[in-house]
């Protein structure tokens, strides 16, 4: 409740207390005044009659003048003259005549105080009584009355009362409401600036024209923005930061009620404000309500934060976002929690990225692990960083084994005195190509041919990227080959001779030898060659043959 | 929230007014009578008195019904003597059939018609309608009043005689007396206690002329002119415009008597009658009867029909003024003989003032005035008054009453007052049984000086038995 109303209503009910306690004492006071005079106007109406009562009983002659007026005014329900035996003499309504009085009003039988008068505030009436001085009978004078009178007056002073009351109650209410205001004025003003500043806007500053405490105390809090505004970063700014996140920023109360959320949780989910106000397993997938308690919310709540959970938002349209969570839990200096600041971070594309980097890289090393090619690392040392499975079973060890293993324990022993030249040359050309004789567990030697590079980019010493392939047998295939070709030169220059000299008949195609025969050209060829001869027919000769064929 | 309070503290403020401004008083207070314990024992040994009333309007009804009421745990249902009046308008012969059917035609009857607007007896104020004269029949409401007696200390007797079969009324009331007096079994030398008389309007002294012929002038007479506007008195078997019923009562208890008006006789004002037509004063001391009247009155009677002649109001109060005659008895006592007066002409062009009584040329007349409260505190002492003539013992309860007050007396008290006077009679009657009919013109006994007939007046009869002190 504002402190208007506290100071207001707090005087409102002062007035009305006081206003209504002085209504109710004029008032009570004015009924009751009004109520003795007309007690006193009945006392002195019935006192008068019953003197001409009291004369008309002397000389048997009733005042039925006085009577008749008596019954016709107002107020007056009824007079009696009653006998001593309580008889109803006389009536303003001749039906009561000779009926007794006493049934009527049992509770008046035995009075005999002079002027007596009985209220029945049930019966809204009053009795005036009083025993007439008749002699030796006495008889009774009674009338009745109504307090109809007292009634109406009694509501025309509360009426007044109430009026007057209210009159005042207004004027006591209208002036106070702004005299109050009037001087609540410069706190609201306080208030409104304070919660305008609270919002974060410290530009914002109180205007109080007046040279009170208030205005002293505008001061102060003017000062005191000053210097929030030099030390604090202003609200807007903090709301420019959490709007221009990337990541969806999620503020839950301890109810886990969604009471802030940004742009990017609007973005990322699809929803609108209507979020707000929800609980949080809204934007959790349906049927990790248990998973978001007890992996999540637990969590947050026994460790206060939660650290690049991996795990999954629903969007307003149903689809499922894979998300990193990070949640910290905001508490009070009694370690109670008051918010709990949840961000999310869109992940899906990373994790595309990662399983598309997971699969190269499956396909990468699935090359180069299966690979024919012997292929490996190794630091300028010799020292084996890597290899594929192809080396490792080229040399019979166990993959793992060769892992710091230097290159040169594995070379044939003939062949390392060169490998300190191999190092030199890679590390001063970055490049290095050639052979390397290697020795495999068996002690089998065997060829490798190797074309390395020295990659120095990327990594903090230079590694060498070492790709070769086996040629032991092609090497073989080599050295045999340089003997066929060895051989096939020395055939080759028989061949050349042969059909260099060769002198052959135009007409029957027989060749003369050295010797000056002429040789059938198989027989010839057949003994200068180690070609051998199978017969057949060329198309034409066939058709030329056996043209029928 | 803050208007919210405020609006709940207005509300909770105004509740409070209004539930303090309904706070009030309850219910006005209502009244409603109780049943009366009426003292009806019989005040003397061997004879019964019952009175009843009946304001049904079928006359066989009435009559039933106030019969019924009379005979309430008597034993002898055929009364002696009974009386019966019943207001103007009545069916009186079906009244008078119908009695005489359920007494077996054995009981004697007297009666005639009261005033359109009532009967009395000590039960009640029979009303039949709140007006007179012509607006009786047209409003259809009737009252009747019987009295019942049977005794073997009093003996009745009833005569009646239609005037129109007699040369003259006091033949016709001679008579009538007479058979009433054969009818008690009595000798006319054997005076009755008191005659009571219904005689026909207009011929009231001739009446009383015929029936003082049989019993001299010291037999008191008391009776009453039929009320009216439509009159009828019972005879033996037959009803009379014109006639008169009367009965003789014989017995050797005391009969105690008033007939007085009870007006203010102070007035000086007075005059002789120099000329009158019938019952109208033409003039008095030779001026117009009217204008001299109007003088004594101070000129009321021009101020009334200053813009326009209101008779009713000029008869109204000439009802409180009435004129009267003075009569001393040898002993010196005086009475008063009131007559009632009213403009003969309702215009009043014609200056005469009618009586209702044949006041002689030579006669000096007296202004009087009265009020209702005056009248009405008369009637209420009529028994006693009339037990104070008689002698009797104040407390004393008589064994019953029987009055005769004037109609007029009766207009001039209020509607809402008429109620009060059986129960004012009943105190003063000691709560004894009677009758009364309301009546155009009284007849009555002033002691030493003989019978009259007024306007009025109040005739009242009690009797009382003495061997009951």
């Amino acid at each position: 409740m504002k402190l208007f109303w506290k100071i207001f209503i707090s005087m409102f009910v002062s007035f009305v207390v006081i206003v209504s306690s002085i209504s109710y004492i004029i008032s009570a006071k004015q009924i009751s005044d009004a109520e003795k005079r007309i007690i006193e106007q009945k006392k002195m109406m019935g006192s008068f009659l019953s003197k001409e009562v009291e004369v008309g009983y002397f000389e048997s002659k009733w005042p039925f003048e006085s009577l008749n007026k008596l019954s016709h005014h107002e107020g007056v329900l009824f007079w009696w003259i009653v006998r001593d035996d309580g008889t109803i003499h006389l009536a303003d309504n001749a039906s009561f005549m000779g009926t007794l009085a006493h049934d009527y009003f049992p509770q008046i039988a035995g009075t005999t105080e002079k002027d007596y008068i009985f209220f029945n505030r049930k019966q809204n009436c009053g009795i005036f009584f009083t025993p007439l001085e008749t002699g030796r009978k006495k008889w009774s004078f009674w009338f009745g009355f109504s307090m109809k009178e007292v009634s109406d007056r009694k509501r025309e002073i509360i009426f007044l009362t109430t009026i007057v009351s209210l009159c005042a109650l207004v004027m006591l209410g209208v002036i106070p409401y702004f005299a109050i205001k009037h001087f609540t004025k410069p706190i609201q003003e306080l208030t409104a600036s304070a919660e305008t500043i609270g919002k974060g806007d410290l530009t914002h500053r109180v205007k109080i024209e007046s040279k009170d405490e208030l205005a002293q105390l505008a001061h102060s809090f003017n000062k005191m923005t000053d210097d929030l505004q030099k030390t604090t970063v202003s609200k807007d700014f903090v709301d420019s930061i959490i709007e221009s996140m990337i990541d969806a920023l999620v503020v839950v109360d301890p109810n886990e009620k969604i009471i802030t959320v940004n742009k990017a949780t609007f973005e990322l989910l699809g929803y609108g404000e209507e979020l707000l106000g929800k609980s949080v397993e809204t934007i959790f997938p349906d049927g990790e309500e248990i998973y978001l308690k007890e992996r999540i919310l637990e969590k947050l709540v026994q460790e206060g934060e939660l650290r690049n959970f991996e795990t999954h938002l629903q969007a307003k349209e149903g689809k499922k976002i894979t998300i990193l969570f990070n949640g910290s839990a905001v508490k009070d200096r009694d370690g109670r929690i008051l918010r709990i600041v949840c961000t999310a971070r869109d992940i899906t594309e990373l994790k595309r990225a990662e399983e598309a980097l997971r699969d190269s890289e499956y396909r990468y090393r699935d090359l180069v692990e299966y690979s024919q090619y012997l292929i490996c690392t190794h630091d300028l040392k010799g020292q084996i960083l890597s290899l594929n499975q192809g080396a490792a079973k080229n040399l019979g060890y166990d993959q793992s084994f060769l892992l710091k293993k230097n290159i040169r324990d594995f070379l044939a022993p003939d062949a390392r005195s060169g490998f300190d030249a191999y190092l030199s040359t890679i590390q001063k050309d970055g490049a290095a190509e050639g052979m390397m004789l290697v020795q495999t567990a068996t002690g089998e030697k065997r060829v490798w041919e190797y074309n390395n590079t020295l990659r120095t980019e990327g990594v903090t010493e230079p590694i060498v990227r070492g790709m070769a392939h086996d040629i032991t047998e092609h090497k073989q295939v080599e050295d045999e080959r340089e003997r066929l070709i060895k051989e096939l030169q020395k055939a080759l220059a028989e061949i050349k001779q042969l059909s260099g000299l060769l002198p052959i008949c135009s007409g029957c195609k027989k060749i003369r030898d050295d010797k000056g025969y002429w040789n059938q050209i198989e027989e010839y060829i057949s003994d200068h060659s180690e070609a051998i001869f199978s017969h057949g027919l060329c198309p034409e000769c066939l058709k030329k043959l056996y043209p029928d064929f | 929230m803050a208007a919210k309070k405020l609006r709940i503290m207005s509300a909770v403020f105004v509740g409070i007014s209004f539930f303090l401004f309904s706070q009030g008083y309850g219910e006005e207070l209502k009244l409603v009578p109780k049943k009366r314990a009426l003292n009806v024992s019989d005040s003397a040994p061997g004879t019964t008195v019952g009175t009843g009333w009946s304001t049904k309007e079928n006359p066989q009804e009435a009559v039933k019904e106030a019969v019924e009421m009379a005979l309430e745990g008597k034993q002898d249902k055929v009364p002696d003597f009974a009386i019966i009046f019943a207001s103007s308008g009545s069916d009186m012969e079906a009244i008078l059939s119908k009695a005489k059917g359920l007494f077996k035609n054995k009981t004697k009857i007297y009666g005639g018609t009261s005033d359109s607007r009532a009967v009395m007896t000590n039960k009640g104020f029979a009303k039949a309608t709140d007006r007179a004269y012509e607006y009786a029949k047209m409003e259809g409401k009737r009252s009747l009043a019987i009295m019942t007696v049977t005794s073997q200390d009093i003996v009745f007797g009833v005569g009646s005689a239609n005037f129109a079969d007699y040369p003259s009324v006091q033949d016709g009331s001679k008579d009538a007396i007479l058979n009433a007096i054969k009818s008690a079994g009595k000798s006319p030398k054997e005076l009755p206690q008191a005659i009571l008389v219904t005689p026909a309007r207009g011929l009231e002294e001739e009446a009383i002329e015929g029936i003082e012929r049989v019993v001299g002038r010291s037999t008191p007479i008391l009776g009453g002119t039929p009320g009216g506007p439509t009159f009828a008195v019972f005879g033996e078997n037959k009803v009379y415009e014109k006639g008169v019923s009367l009965a003789v009562i014989y017995t050797k208890f005391s009969a105690g008597y008033i007939f007085e008006g009870g007006f203010d006789v102070k007035d000086p004002s007075t005059g002789i009658v120099t000329k009158v037509d019938g019952q109208a004063i033409v003039e008095i001391d030779g001026k117009p009867a009217l204008d001299v009247y109007d003088a004594w009155l101070g000129g009321e009677i021009g101020k009334l029909c200053k813009e326009t002649v209101r008779f009713d109001l000029v008869r109204g109060l000439l009802t409180l003024h009435p004129l009267y005659r003075k009569y001393a008895s040898s002993n010196g006592k005086g009475y008063s003989l009131f007559s009632h007066p009213w403009p003969r002409d309702k215009t009043l062009v014609e200056r005469s003032v009618s009586t209702s009584t044949k006041i002689k040329v030579g006669e000096r007349i007296y202004l009087s005035h009265g009020t209702w409260e005056t009248l009405m505190n008369r009637v209420g002492n009529l028994p006693k008054m009339a037990k104070m003539q008689g002698r009797m013992d104040m407390n004393a309860k008589p064994i019953f009453g029987i009055g005769y007050i004037c109609a007029g007396v009766l207009g001039t008290i209020p509607e809402t007052e008429r109620g009060k006077l059986p129960w004012m009679i009943n105190y003063t009657n000691n709560d004894a049984p009677f009758i009364a009919s309301f009546t155009w013109g009284e007849q009555g006994y002033f002691p030493g000086i003989g019978n009259k007939h007024g306007n009025l007046l109040t005739s009242f009869l009690v009797i009382e038995d003495k061997r009951q002190r």
